[in-house]
């Protein structure tokens, strides 16, 4: 294969969208870890949740926005109630149960949608304005591909500017960082919990729905990406934002470069970065040493 | 105390005879099953040192059953004229090998980053079993090798082919095993593993030198979860990468949780009650899953003693009946 | 007498925030030492340094005459430092008897016996038997020790850590929380149980420490400003100034 400048740039794009995907999955998922101690296990089973309920949304409205818009708040809800009436439950116990009740869910998830949607992969198409390609270079590249890259960027910079530039998003981080501190602080700390819980899970959800055209509906979703996502998650710094964007960054360039050229060591690849990672420097690359 | 103790011993001895003797009460798709449940049994109890006993969840524990399973399923197709302790004995011994090497990662991280830590072990053999054809026949898997019979002087042979056989000799194994383990948690080894859950730094203020307890466990681990899965070579005849997928460490994890996580006989009833579960529950709906995981909720919300909490307040609520009643006869 | 302890210019300091700025004191074989100052002085960073926990970035610790800066806790506890908790560290969910089997069996070297039960080994069982009279607890050995009530669960963090036997025993605050009644007892175990063995104790109660005392070692914002024997130390214009004046006398 001709390795020109054309191909380069095309993969780098690719690794650039895939790397959006991640983060939105990943941000989710480290700040709840940040926040309460838990990895949830389950947390890419929400992404699939997400682009299952997209399609049956779209499939009823004939719209992908509405199904774009519906599809997270129905998950996120879904994940407020996980969070008050479960984990919040298990809390006392220790971690592992936290850690066991998530495995559960990702049971739960997986056969229910398996149940509710079949287990034959799913078509999902962009809406028609976005089907388009348009051409780099003289390559031709999905307008779609670009505009998750676009509106992902864009929510990244949105979530960003809520969590740096307002209040809320300070007693947010204050919360990720030290609970207790912000409890007694007067901060409402369990709907705080229960908000980011399910913020996190509507992300992973609107990722769902976003990935769907590209990626494709099926029952192994999650795992497909869920793996990537723990990896960009421990390798950038449980509880870093910063760290997941950076670490997103990294392994979608990985994993489009590896695709293209190392098909073969690809799905190892990931994880040899983590074992790596996770041996010289636990914490991640910008984590706090717990 | 006594009483309590000669009905365990009663109970026990009665479970073993029943044991033994199942080839001739069930007929053989029950005694497949019941073989399946003892190296699984096996294997659960090897995640549940970790899990339970350490208080470190492990997901990577599958590695070592696909590499005990894998190496003992290569030595029967490639080493000529090989016994069948022989290939057993090598299967167990490679996943030892592996314990002992992925330990020295394992023993400087804790918590969360040790579980994605062996998630990323388990991840990485599982890539090498499925992409390496040559030897470990990808994804078609490794088959076409016979497991030997074995000649016991005195006693018999061991056919292969006979089911009642395999499982007598499976029993055998994972019984000497159990057997082992359940000797070792009453010894200070067993403590000193038990210190790693309870404070590991109370524990290196009293003189515990943890990272040598740690590589202990992780390779006495690795050598049971590495024997259950050169079991299953010797059971199925044949190996693929579901003996080494994250599917099979969350069975463990299920087990466990089911029969009860941190008591030593958890695992071997969480075992066993999993797979005639899923195999009831599997007749019954393709989507069988969906109400273990329903299951698996529920007892870990309520019922985090699993079967042997279950048990136990049971046999509780028994004697304090008792008591009461013999307070009331005075 | 000679020196068992001595902290020579010992500095730490926390992701750039200097805690400790050059402590130095001694600590004599046999004597009842007490480590005092106001909340937020640096003791238990000092004890932190000296048991492994911490590394301190500057300054030697002489334990026995040699330098343990850079050991790790596991070793120095082996070669006769015991120390401890002001948060009480015992194993909550094992038995009481089980928590001093566990001391007494790393004492005797048996961490990694695969051969004998504990419950098997009459001399340890013997011993923690006489330590269960000794700590008041012979009623509740069966008991896990998350249920103790708190002065029980003090006594048994006291009772893990004279079970090493040790040549130097640490205690970080080992009446915190207790009342008069509780601490007054707690002072007579103390007593008793470390009978002969170097001790710095960590304590905010004035009496205990006028009453166990040998020497004290005055600490603030991390400096030692007075180590001296009690007597002095209590006519010590800095000491009264700096933490006795608080109290009011």
């Amino acid at each position: 294969m001709e390795i020109s400048f054309v191909v380069i740039l095309i993969t780098i794009f690719h690794g650039l969208v895939y790397a959006m995907l991640l983060y939105l999955v990943a941000s989710g998922l480290t700040l709840v870890f940040g926040m309460m101690g838990v990895l949830n296990l389950a947390h890419a089973f929400f992404y699939m949740l997400g682009a299952y309920i997209g399609y049956s949304i779209l499939l009823h409205t004939g719209n992908f926005w509405v199904a774009l818009i519906m599809a997270p708040i129905v998950v996120g809800a879904v994940g407020v109630l996980v969070e008050r009436y479960l984990l919040r439950y298990l809390h006392p116990f220790g971690h592992i149960y936290e850690l066991l009740l998530t495995i559960g869910l990702q049971l739960v998830i997986l056969e229910g949608v398996k149940w509710y949607w079949g287990t034959e992969p799913l078509m999902a198409s962009p809406p028609p304005i976005l089907q388009a390609s348009i051409s780099i270079l003289g390559a031709p590249y999905p307008v779609y591909r670009l505009f998750i890259l676009f509106f992902s960027v864009v929510l990244i910079l949105v979530l960003s500017w809520v969590m740096f530039k307002t209040r809320l998003g300070m007693v947010v981080r204050a919360a990720v960082d030290n609970p207790d501190m912000v409890s007694a602080l007067g901060v409402n700390t369990p709907l705080v919990f229960a908000g980011v819980f399910g913020l996190g899970t509507a992300l992973a959800a609107l990722a769902g729905v976003i990935a769907a055209p590209l990626l494709g509906i099926a029952p192994g979703m999650a795992d497909a990406i869920g793996f990537d996502a723990f990896v960009v998650v421990v390798t950038g710094g449980l509880g870093s934002l910063l760290g997941a964007i950076v670490a997103a960054l990294l392994i979608g360039e990985l994993q489009a470069f590896g695709v293209m050229f190392f098909p073969r060591f690809c799905l190892v690849l990931m994880f040899i970065v983590m074992a790596v990672v996770l041996s010289i420097r636990p914490q991640g690359l910008f984590g706090d040493r717990e | 105390m006594m009483r309590q103790t000669k009905i365990n011993l009663t109970v026990f001895v009665i479970l073993l005879a029943l044991l033994i003797g199942a080839p001739f009460l069930v007929d053989e798709v029950p005694l497949r099953l019941m073989t399946e449940m003892c190296y699984m049994a096996l294997f659960a109890v090897s995640l549940n040192l970790l899990l339970g006993f350490a208080g470190m969840l492990s997901f990577g524990h599958s590695a070592y059953f696909g590499i005990g399973a894998y190496a003992a399923a290569i030595a029967f197709l490639h080493i000529e004229g090989i016994g069948l302790i022989s290939g057993v004995l090598l299967g167990s011994f490679a996943a030892l090998i592996a314990g002992a090497f992925f330990s020295l990662l394992l023993n400087r991280v804790g918590g969360t980053a040790f579980a994605m830590l062996t998630l990323a072990i388990m991840q990485i053999c599982y890539s090498i079993a499925l992409k390496w054809r040559n030897v470990t026949g990808g994804d078609d898997g490794l088959g076409g090798f016979d497991v030997p019979d074995l000649n016991i002087p005195l006693i018999g042979t061991i056919d292969m082919f006979e089911s009642a056989h395999v499982y007598w000799f499976v029993l055998v194994i994972v019984s000497i095993m159990l057997f082992i383990t359940w000797y070792l948690l009453k010894t200070p080894m067993g403590r000193s593993i038990v210190l790693l859950r309870e404070s590991m730094s109370r524990a290196g203020f009293l003189g515990y030198q943890n990272t040598m307890t740690k590589f202990f466990l992780f390779t006495y681990t690795a050598l049971l979860a590495g024997v259950a899965g050169s079991l299953f070579t010797v059971f199925q005849q044949f190996v693929s990468t579901g003996s080494a997928d994250i599917f099979r460490s969350i069975d463990a994890i299920l087990m466990t949780v089911i029969g009860g996580v941190g008591t030593f006989a958890g695992p071997i009833l969480g075992a066993a009650a999993y797979i005639y579960l899923s195999d009831w529950l599997s007749d019954i709906t393709a989507r069988w899953q969906f109400f273990v995981g329903l299951l698996f909720i529920v007892l870990v919300m309520w019922y985090r003693g699993g079967i042997m909490g279950i048990l136990t307040s049971v046999r509780l609520k028994i004697s304090s009946g008792e008591k009461v009643k013999e307070a009331q006869g005075d | 007498m000679s020196e068992i302890l001595k902290l020579y210019g010992v500095e730490h300091d926390f992701s750039g925030l200097q805690v400790l700025f050059g402590v130095n004191f001694h600590v004599l074989e046999g004597e009842r030492h007490a480590l005092i100052g106001p909340n937020g002085a640096g003791k238990t960073t000092v004890f932190n340094c000296i048991t492994g926990e911490l590394h301190p970035r500057k300054g030697q610790v002489l334990y026995k005459g040699n330098n343990i800066v850079g050991k790790r806790p596991f070793r120095i506890a082996r070669e006769g430092m015991a120390r401890s908790f002001q948060i009480t560290n015992i194993f909550f969910n094992l038995t009481v008897r089980e928590n001093l089997q566990s001391a007494i069996l790393s004492r005797l070297n048996r961490r990694f016996n695969v051969l004998k039960w504990i419950s098997r080994m009459d001399d340890v069982n013997d011993e923690a038997d006489r330590m269960l009279e000794l700590l008041g607890l012979r009623e509740e050995a069966e008991m896990p020790a998350g249920l103790l009530s708190y002065g029980q669960q003090r006594a048994l963090e006291i009772g893990l850590t004279v079970s090493l036997k040790p040549e130097m025993i640490l205690l970080d605050e080992p009446t915190a929380g207790m009342s008069k009644e509780e601490t007054h007892h707690a002072v007579d175990l103390i007593r008793s149980l470390t009978e002969g063995i170097s001790m710095i104790i960590i304590e905010h109660d004035m009496d205990v420490i006028f009453d166990l005392a040998d020497r004290i070692t005055v600490l603030q914002y991390g400096e030692v400003i007075c180590s001296d024997i009690s007597s002095e130390v209590r006519v010590n214009d800095r000491v009264r100034e700096a933490y006795l004046g608080e109290e009011g006398d």
